[in-house]
């Protein structure tokens, strides 16, 4: 009798610690649920997830932590469609005064990896290819992900809290590409018109 | 009737004299953070510009919510979004209110009190004085410190510094 209330205790004693709450940050779980699936055709890796929350992921405690990043974004060709731009400078400016520039990639991802810059927040950034240039009217303060104020959605869903995509060429300048022909993958992010 | 008036006498002396009030005080309240000034002499914009950006104060999960031309904004019919015209009246005032009510007895220990600036939240956040999630968005000594200390301590004596506040409000540079 003794015997089988001490198994009866074990197997309760074990049902609550596997009841018990994970470790995991819940918010940070929503973040990255947020995100949605990954794009059927597009492999995991630099040109993924164009237009996403990248330091979600890619953080201490995130999903891709093994790959963290202190800021990420992407960067792309219109208001109105997002096309990545390749090769655009992603020139930034950390509190210290220190100074960063990165490159985006043909889908017009970029990031900056914790061995290339740590930057002290608020940081100074603007976004140049050839003779244009567009400057951030005002700093940022923590978000290390451009796509945390700057949503992909079209048109996004608050306008008196969000911004649209980081874009560089207005539709009507001359030189507005129409994506790196040499793309492994479609340089066009999916749902764009 | 001539025991009722002496009564009514008494009654009316008793009541002009008791406890001493003691020396009237005589202070200038109201000159420290006032909404005005923080509308004209450039506080709100430096609020703006070193606080306000989306993925800080600009933000309606922030208990200082701070809104501005380049972020948060107030909805309205027009739907002005994020880097569209100016800040309007009513964002300044509801970011006054918010900065003023973030500590309500320790602000007006301050403002009505002559209380130290450097006790607010207000400060001493931004400076890392004590902890704060978006670091050291004001160094010391920096104009922007200059303005809003020298907002909260305004009066007859120690007028605003309309200056700092003007060259702290352009940030980043333009």
């Amino acid at each position: 009798m003794k015997g089988t209330q001490s198994l009866l205790l074990l197997v309760l004693g074990a049902a609550s610690i596997a009841a018990a709450p994970s470790c995991s940050d819940p918010v940070l779980d929503d973040a990255v649920a947020a995100q949605g699936n990954e794009t059927s055709g597009i492999p995991k890796g630099p040109l993924h997830r164009a237009g996403s929350q990248c330091v979600v992921c890619h953080q201490e405690g995130g999903t891709a932590a093994d790959s963290p990043f202190t800021v990420a974004g992407t960067v792309f060709a219109q208001p109105a469609r997002q096309i990545g731009v390749d090769g655009a400078e992603v020139r930034m400016t950390d509190a210290d005064g220190t100074k960063f520039t990165a490159k985006t990639n043909c889908v017009g991802n970029f990031f900056v990896t914790p061995g290339e810059w740590q930057p002290k927040f608020p940081l100074l950034v603007e976004v140049a290819k050839g003779n244009l240039r567009r400057a951030m009217r005002s700093p940022i303060g923590r978000a290390a992900s451009c796509a945390s104020c700057h949503v992909p959605d079209l048109p996004v869903k608050d306008p008196s809290s969000q911004l649209g995509h980081i874009y560089l060429f207005a539709s009507d300048e001359p030189g507005s590409p129409e994506g790196a022909a040499d793309c492994a993958v479609d340089p066009k992010r999916p749902g764009s018109p | 009737m001539t025991a009722m008036v002496a009564a009514s006498l008494v009654g009316a002396l008793a009541s002009c004299s008791g406890e001493p009030k003691g020396e009237f005080e005589r202070r200038v309240v109201g000159t420290r953070g006032t909404p005005g000034s923080f509308r004209n002499n450039g506080v709100a914009k430096v609020f703006e510009k070193r606080c306000g950006s989306l993925d800080c104060h600009g933000s309606t999960a922030r208990n200082m919510r701070i809104y501005s031309s380049a972020g948060l904004r107030i909805p309205t019919d027009a739907g002005t979004g994020p880097g569209q015209g100016d800040t309007t009246l009513d964002e300044i005032t509801a970011n006054y209110q918010s900065i003023m009510t973030l500590e309500p007895e320790a602000t007006n220990e301050v403002t009505g009190n002559g209380g130290d600036p450097y006790s607010l939240l207000v400060v001493k956040k931004p400076l890392e004085i004590e902890k704060h999630k978006g670091g050291q968005s004001i160094r010391r000594g920096d104009d922007a410190e200059r303005c809003i200390v020298s907002w909260l301590k305004e009066d007859l004596l120690n007028p605003i510094d309309v200056g700092a506040c003007s060259r702290a409000a352009v940030f980043p540079k333009e």
